[in-house]
């Protein structure tokens, strides 16, 4: 038989060209008879099984770092103050970024759609400790509304990334509105939560998300402007 | 009882080989003999008894000493192994310590796989011949007189077999050694190692008549299509014209045809004709030409010897001599290192046209000669005939058979049939 891209003729024990990859055709069998007969040149060689670090015991190592730490800080408080005074927020925060950065790892298709709400959720629990151990009383009427705001549309567009296909450019530009709103509902949260007058710097924001949405959206719909944008900024 | 090993110390060529070693990698070549009929691996361990005994030179292990290494003659002969993996699987240094070559069986094929310190392409060629003429003779019963490389195994072995011919040729002018860094190929490394081999078998006669018709020799027309290859490659990844490197084949050449020596170690040396694509484009007949005539002008005994003279003198140095021997593995490795294989963009050996006893030649129906990789250049060639046909050995370790492709394709447009078989997977 030959390959009929490099022209060599192809041993009978060759499945496939060695030069282009090229599978050899089977003609009314009858390779396949003569294909059987003929013993490869060389004995068949399975291949190794990769050497690699392991990925759990790295995540292991990984988590034991992370672990140890924690463990001293709340030791050597409680051992000094005998009791929890300054350790919870290293602690805390050290467990709030292994949730981020590290427990995603241990999956091997981590979904974004799960793990977003999740780390908002440990931010959360977080930024409650703080409340309740510095007395404070901005939880409910501050740290709430924003995180949860924030969560709410960071979620919404990682989902309608993740699972509609196209209408980035409107899902950006709703989202990005969206962000305008959060701020100035921060603003309001903090007037409300702590009773300052200050300057309306939410206005800002507002301003500028709401012209980038608005321009994304514009974008989104007026296919020629699209067209138009991509012929000049392609790279 | 243990009786009192012989040893002798490394020849000039193989010093390097041991200190050049990694982890991963040795310098090792395969020299196969393809009978008539399936290996009986208890004759061929009984034909390596005989055999083993009439080479002291090849059939050793290497050892260290404070200052060098040097080679021990073996206690008794290793044994013959199946061929379970791909050919010129890594041999360790801890093999290599208590046997420097392999004897290996699978199906019609008997494999000998050597490091290279122990001898070179055509002693290694001497040592396979004979011990195929001794299975063919346990086997067959067959009966014919030793000669065309094959030598008697109940003969003492002569000294001039054994001496180091690199010290006793040397010329008392040492050539410059200074060339320009040649472009080399890459590619996708293959993470278990495995090694490619894919053969190109070609009709003697007919490569050869194309090689006169382009008044050349075989050598030198296969030198020429890779070196084209390796061109086009470079042209084709390499786009700056100004960026391109040389292309240089390195071709090894038997030294024992320029001088009168008849040693079993290493005595081989080796040329790189090459063209520097930054002066402009090349067709093949001008490759063909430059190659020819690099050959003609290089191949003389007098530039030969200037060319290994600097080695032999840098070995005679008595402040390297006594540096001990850990000192000296770290500055060859170094040197091989940052030097050693970034000459050439391939190596193109060829053993030429293998003989027989005639009285042997009905048992043998293949010859194959397959180089080991270098550390970092993934492709080697080794070239070899027998028996009418011509087989092209190329080697590789990363995925991508780009140059064997464009080789072959080569020949075949040039209206030469090629035939290919490999070790390929799945």
């Amino acid at each position: 038989m030959y390959c009929f891209k490099c022209g060599v003729e192809l041993a009978d024990s060759e499945k496939k060209c060695p030069l282009c990859g090229t599978p050899v055709p089977t003609l009314d069998g009858e390779r396949g008879e003569a294909g059987k007969e003929a013993a490869p040149p060389y004995p068949p060689y399975p291949g190794e099984v990769s050497e690699g670090i392991p990925r759990n015991g790295l995540l292991f190592v990984l988590s034991c770092l992370f672990f140890l730490p924690f463990c001293l800080c709340l030791l050597c408080d409680m051992k000094i103050n005998g009791e929890v005074v300054w350790s919870g927020y290293a602690s805390g925060a050290l467990a709030l970024l292994y949730v981020i950065a590290v427990l995603p790892c241990w999956f091997r298709r981590p979904n974004p759609v799960i793990f977003v709400p999740v780390d908002f959720a440990a931010a959360g629990l977080y930024l409650l400790y703080v409340n309740f151990a510095t007395g404070g009383h901005w939880f409910l009427t501050l740290a709430l509304p924003v995180l949860g705001g924030a969560a709410l549309i960071t979620t919404a567009v990682v989902a309608l990334l993740r699972y509609t296909r196209g209408g980035e450019l409107f899902i950006l530009g709703g989202a990005t509105l969206l962000v305008g709103g959060l701020s100035v509902l921060t603003e309001g949260m903090i007037r409300l939560t702590f009773g300052v007058r200050m300057f309306r710097w939410s206005v800002y924001p507002l301003t500028a998300c709401t012209l980038l949405g608005l321009m994304l959206l514009v974008i989104g719909i007026c296919r020629p402007f699209r067209e138009s944008l991509k012929r000049r900024f392609f790279f | 009882m243990k009786k009192n090993l012989k040893w002798m110390k490394l020849d000039n060529a193989a010093k390097i080989y041991p200190a050049a070693k990694r982890k991963d990698w040795t310098n090792v070549f395969r020299l196969s003999v393809t009978f008539a009929d399936p290996v009986d691996p208890h004759l061929l361990k009984e034909a390596l008894d005989r055999t083993v005994p009439r080479f002291p030179s090849i059939a050793v292990r290497l050892r260290a000493g404070m200052f060098w290494y040097y080679l021990e003659e073996l206690p008794e002969a290793p044994p013959v192994l199946l061929e379970e993996e791909y050919p010129l699987n890594r041999m360790s240094f801890r093999a290599i310590r208590k046997c420097a070559f392999r004897v290996l069986y699978y199906r019609c094929r008997l494999s000998v796989e050597f490091f290279h310190s122990v001898t070179d392409g055509t002693g290694g060629l001497i040592f396979t011949k004979t011990l195929a003429a001794e299975y063919v003779k346990c086997r067959y019963g067959a009966t014919f007189p030793c000669g065309e490389g094959v030598l008697d195994v109940t003969a003492p072995p002569s000294p001039s077999e054994l001496e180091d011919s690199f010290g006793k040729y040397d010329s008392p002018v040492a050539a410059s050694r200074k060339e320009e860094n040649a472009y080399r190929l890459t590619g996708t490394r293959e993470p278990d190692r495995f090694l490619h081999v894919t053969t190109g078998i070609l009709d003697a006669g007919e490569a050869l008549a194309k090689a006169k018709s382009h008044s050349s020799t075989l050598t030198v027309f296969l030198a020429a299509v890779m070196m084209k290859a390796i061109y086009d490659i470079q042209n084709e990844k390499v786009h700056d014209p100004k960026k391109r490197r040389e292309v240089r084949i390195l071709i090894p050449v038997n030294l024992r045809r320029l001088f009168p020596s008849s040693t079993l170690r290493n005595f081989a040396s080796y040329i790189t004709p090459g063209i520097d694509p930054k002066m402009g484009d090349y067709s093949f007949e001008e490759m063909l030409r430059v190659i020819h005539h690099s050959l003609g002008l290089e191949l003389t005994p007098k530039k030969m010897a200037a060319k290994f003279t600097p080695n032999v003198r840098s070995e005679r140095l008595t402040v390297l001599r006594i540096m001990p021997l850990f000192v000296k593995n770290l500055a060859m490795k170094l040197v091989y290192n940052v030097v050693g294989e970034k000459k050439s963009s391939i190596c193109l050996s060829n053993l030429g046209a293998v003989t027989l006893p005639s009285g042997m030649e009905p048992y043998v129906t293949r010859f194959d000669f397959v180089l080991g990789v270098q550390a970092d250049s993934p492709c080697n060639c080794g070239v070899c005939s027998y028996g009418g046909k011509l087989y092209i050995n190329f080697i590789r370790n990363i995925r991508e058979a780009e140059l064997e492709r464009r080789f072959f394709t080569e020949l075949v447009k040039m209206g030469l049939h090629v035939t290919v078989e490999s070790n390929e997977r799945g």
